[in-house]
């Protein structure tokens, strides 16, 4: 038997106050009234002749006691609300699994999927037996209850409990004999072990999403940058939607759109009427369900050149001609015996050259050398060629390498981060980003074909970029976002602090909503776009299971507060009675 | 005549003249009852005896010595008063009830008191509990009875009841031997037996008055109570219920009965009375018994 209003703990020491409290006030009721008579003389007499009348006097009084004990008991107790199991309970712990996946957070009439599955979790706890361990978790991983039978915990996980935009995992369950529930959209596949049970709270709702939002480099132009936008349409019925990009100052484009259910509509615009700074594209729809996919941000470079130093023995060399040619470059050429760190320089590119201490700034460097901060040589390596590659590195955007090749090049311990490397994985290419962004190629420019190649010149500019930390910002889903770096400073647009935490040595952005953060250390800044910009989250009506279902309870457990009251007004009857006719006292 | 003396009113004291009357009326039939033993200077003649040297020459009788020659001396019974002793048991079982039975007690002694004067007797008066705690002095003729009337006003309820240690002490003395009247509701921790027979064996006549209060008969009480004994203070609770009330009236009745059959036997005078019982008809019926008067 377990209570539903207290714990085990609470009733015991609620019926053993009760309990003392009865016992007490039976004894103070017992208190005779004082008689005084002349002579107890042949009361004495009486008395002692009546053995067994004392005999049942003392039965009398214990019945008397045990009435009232038990009258008490099934009050106090009832208060408590006991109840006993309707069914087996050898089962293990019954563990409720909320789906926190941003598509929960789709809403119908003001009501979303995440309010109708921690509602029904609620209930569930609420109404279920209690006497069975329990035990709530989500898939962000945020929260988990440990097993047990206090409700108050498990209401208190609830309370705690958000849809979490993040990556979602099903928390592991080991415990034997667990009966699992997962309360789910179904929109977002989670991987979950078998026997799990799902119920849904899916329910349809209109939603028109920006499904891509992004800056690029023009590729026709030197300088300039173009933004790729998309917006879908989800709904089941046309939407008339507004579409509107607002940059740094007053620039606005804006768009009106009539779109059919399953529409998709793209934009590739040149971004030259926009300043440098923060870009916002934000749609609205009217019943729209789903909040998170309407906004999304990304940063465009300000204009401005950089100022390059470049360090080299070869005067008119092509990547000094190459530099010379962009128009976002001042470049400054020194020869290494007269090298001396300028601090008017943004970024060294140092050719065949390494200094002997490194430059408090980025810098580029081809050629492996022996200097301390760079990677260690061991050897040389020949006949080599770009085999593998990280294409989503800013390095490498746009950057066709797929046939270079290398005729010498160091051989080199990979110890900061290889971008580039050979069939037999000698890094080629490797990049540092603490305390400063850097570029090492192990080769030198004139060891390679690399710039005969087309994507060389596209290379330098994204080095120059990367390096200089004014380049378009990272992109990044919604959740944690992990930079490479450890830092506290990370601001929101409005300047506020953004949540955030540090682990090794790298600093996790805790994005719940769409933004642009922007996280500083030592001068350096590094901007990151938080988007959802997740297809299969904004196709919130994508689903595998059917319409809202139901956690049905358990069977429902037999309370024993009403048959105790009944049970106590009976023994108050039947002591009434019994008093009456002086059976009990 | 009047008094002032508390709880002995004209009422009171009519109600003793009536019975100054009555007794009268009763003794003139038994005045030649009263008679000692004792030889002495009376009137009624009763045997003779040798003269020796020392008796009263005055009652030798000359006709038989002119006769016989020889001297013989005439013996006459002599008239003497009777010693009433009245015991009052003045314990604090007394105390109880409406009116308190020591206050019927004292009613009823004034009376037997007055009546006891009236006709010349020897009145002592005494009141008891564990001892004997005050003792009025042999009294004689009607004057005297305010003094019995201060006695028994002064008398207040205390102690335990010891009769046997009471009457003994009262009869070591050199004691006529006379009318032992105890009025006691005889709730005797030792039992009634030791202090009757205490009297018996000083030879004195027992009279046993047993006041009984109707509380002592008909206990108002019911429930959980805590029995206090008035004497000994001791406690016992108690669940009163109707079958333990029929059982002490059944207790009283034969304690009552007890008594009566050990008067009887041993040719006691008994009367047993209630508080709210007319104490002149109770006084009366002691006069039944032809012991009082003689």
């Amino acid at each position: 038997m377990s209570f539903l209003a207290l714990s085990a703990s609470q009733a015991l020491l609620l019926a053993g106050l009760v309990s003392t409290l009865v016992v007490v006030l039976f004894f103070l009721k017992l208190r005779h009234r004082r008689v005084i008579v002349g002579s107890a003389l042949l009361w004495n007499r009486v008395l002692d002749q009546q053995l067994a009348n004392s005999m049942m006097e003392k039965l009398r009084r214990l019945l008397s006691l045990l009435l009232t004990l038990v009258i008490a008991l099934l009050i106090a107790l009832a208060v408590a609300r006991p109840d006993v199991d309707g069914r087996e309970t050898a089962a293990g712990p019954l563990v409720l699994v909320l789906d926190t996946s941003p598509s929960m957070t789709a809403s119908v009439g003001g009501v979303s999927r995440w309010d109708s599955a921690v509602r029904q979790a609620r209930d569930f706890i609420t109404r279920s037996q209690t006497t069975r361990s329990y035990m709530v978790a989500d898939t962000a991983g945020r929260v988990r209850t440990p097993v047990t039978s206090s409700r108050q915990t498990l209401i208190d996980a609830l309370d705690k409990m958000t849809p979490f935009p993040g990556e979602q995992h099903f928390p592991s369950l080991s415990a034997p004999g667990v009966e699992v529930y997962f309360i789910t959209d179904g929109v977002i596949p989670v991987s979950r072990p078998p026997g799990v049970r799902e119920i849904s709270v899916f329910a349809p709702t209109d939603n028109v999403a920006v499904t891509a939002f992004e800056v690029r480099i023009d590729p026709t132009s030197v300088s300039g940058y173009r933004a790729f936008l998309e917006v879908t349409n989800y709904a089941d019925r046309p939407m008339d939607v507004g579409i509107l990009l607002s940059g740094a100052g007053d620039e606005r484009q804006a768009w009106r759109l009539d779109m059919e259910p399953g529409d998709n509509w793209q934009d590739d615009l040149d971004l030259a009427e926009f300043r440098g700074g923060p870009l916002r594209l934000r749609i609205e729809a009217e019943g729209d369900g789903l909040t998170l996919d309407d906004t999304a941000y990304a940063y465009l470079p300000p204009p401005g050149n950089l100022r390059v130093g470049l360090v080299s023995d070869e005067a008119g060399s092509y990547l000094e001609t190459l530099l010379r040619l962009s128009p976002e470059v001042d470049l400054r050429v020194v020869r290494p015996a007269a090298f001396r760190e300028d601090p008017d320089v943004d970024i060294y590119i140092f050719d065949g050259f390494q200094p002997a201490d490194a430059p408090r700034g980025p810098s580029i460097a081809f050629g492996a050398g022996p200097s301390d901060w760079m990677p260690a040589r061991a050897g040389a390596a020949s006949d080599l060629r770009f085999t593998t590659w990280e294409p989503g590195h800013p390095l490498m955007e746009n950057t066709p390498v797929s046939d270079v090749v290398i005729t010498e090049a160091g051989r080199v311990d990979p110890e900061g981060r290889t971008i580039v490397a050979s069939a037999d994985g000698i890094p080629l290419i490797l990049t540092e980003e603490t305390p400063v962004r850097r570029v090492f190629l192990t080769f030198g420019v004139g060891d390679s074909d690399f710039p005969f190649h087309l994507g060389f010149p596209v290379f330098i500019e994204n080095a120059l970029r990367w390096c200089s930390g004014e380049g378009l910002a990272e992109s990044g889903g919604l959740g944690h976002i992990r930079i490479p770096m450890a830092t506290d400073q990370v601001t929101m647009l409005d300047g506020t602090q953004a949540a955030s935490f540090t682990e090794s040595g790298h600093t996790v952005i805790d994005a719940t909503q769409p933004g642009l953060y922007t996280a500083t250390a030592e001068g350096r800044r590094v901007r990151v776009a938080a988007n959802l910009l997740d297809r299969a989250v904004s196709d919130v009506n994508h689903t595998r299971l059917e319409g809202p279902g139901r956690l049905e309870t358990r069977p429902r457990d037999t309370e024993l507060w009403f048959p105790m009251l009944v049970a106590a007004l009976l023994l108050i009857g039947l002591e009434s009675w019994t008093y009456h006719r002086r059976v009990t006292l | 005549m009047t008094t002032a003396i508390a709880g002995f009113d004209e009422e009171f004291m009519r109600k003793l003249e009536y019975l100054a009357l009555v007794s009268k009326r009763f003794s003139g039939q038994l005045k030649a009852e009263r008679r000692a033993r004792k030889l002495g200077s009376g009137l009624e003649f009763a045997d003779y005896r040798g003269y020796v040297p020392g008796d009263d020459f005055r009652y030798i009788d000359w006709k038989t010595y002119l006769r016989l020659d020889r001297l013989l001396l005439r013996l006459y019974e002599e008239e003497q008063d009777l010693p009433i002793y009245l015991f009052v048991d003045s314990s604090r079982s007394m105390a109880y009830g409406r009116p308190t039975k020591l206050e019927y007690a004292k009613r009823v002694a004034a009376a037997l008191c007055y009546v006891g004067l009236a006709n010349l007797d020897r009145v002592t008066a005494i009141s008891y509990a564990d001892g004997v705690q005050m003792q009025l002095s042999p009294q004689r003729g009607k004057n005297q009875i305010f003094r019995v009337f201060q006695f028994l006003s002064d008398i207040h309820p205390s102690g335990k009841t010891h009769a046997r240690d009471a009457f003994r002490f009262f009869s070591t003395g050199s004691r006529r031997h006379g009318l032992a009247v105890v009025i006691s509701d005889f709730f005797d921790p030792d039992g009634f037996e030791p202090g009757l027979n205490t009297l018996r064996y000083y030879k004195h006549d027992v009279v046993a008055i047993q006041v009984v209060a109707r509380e002592d008969l008909e206990p108002e009480m019911r429930g959980q109570v805590e029995l206090i004994d008035s004497e000994s203070s001791a406690a016992r609770e108690v669940s009163v219920t109707p079958e333990l009330i029929q059982a002490y009236r059944d207790e009283v009745q034969r304690f009552s009965e007890d008594l009566r059959r050990h008067c009887l036997k041993y040719q006691l005078g008994y009367v047993r009375t209630v508080t709210d019982f007319p104490f002149e008809d109770l006084v009366l019926e002691v006069f039944r018994q032809g012991r009082f008067l003689k």
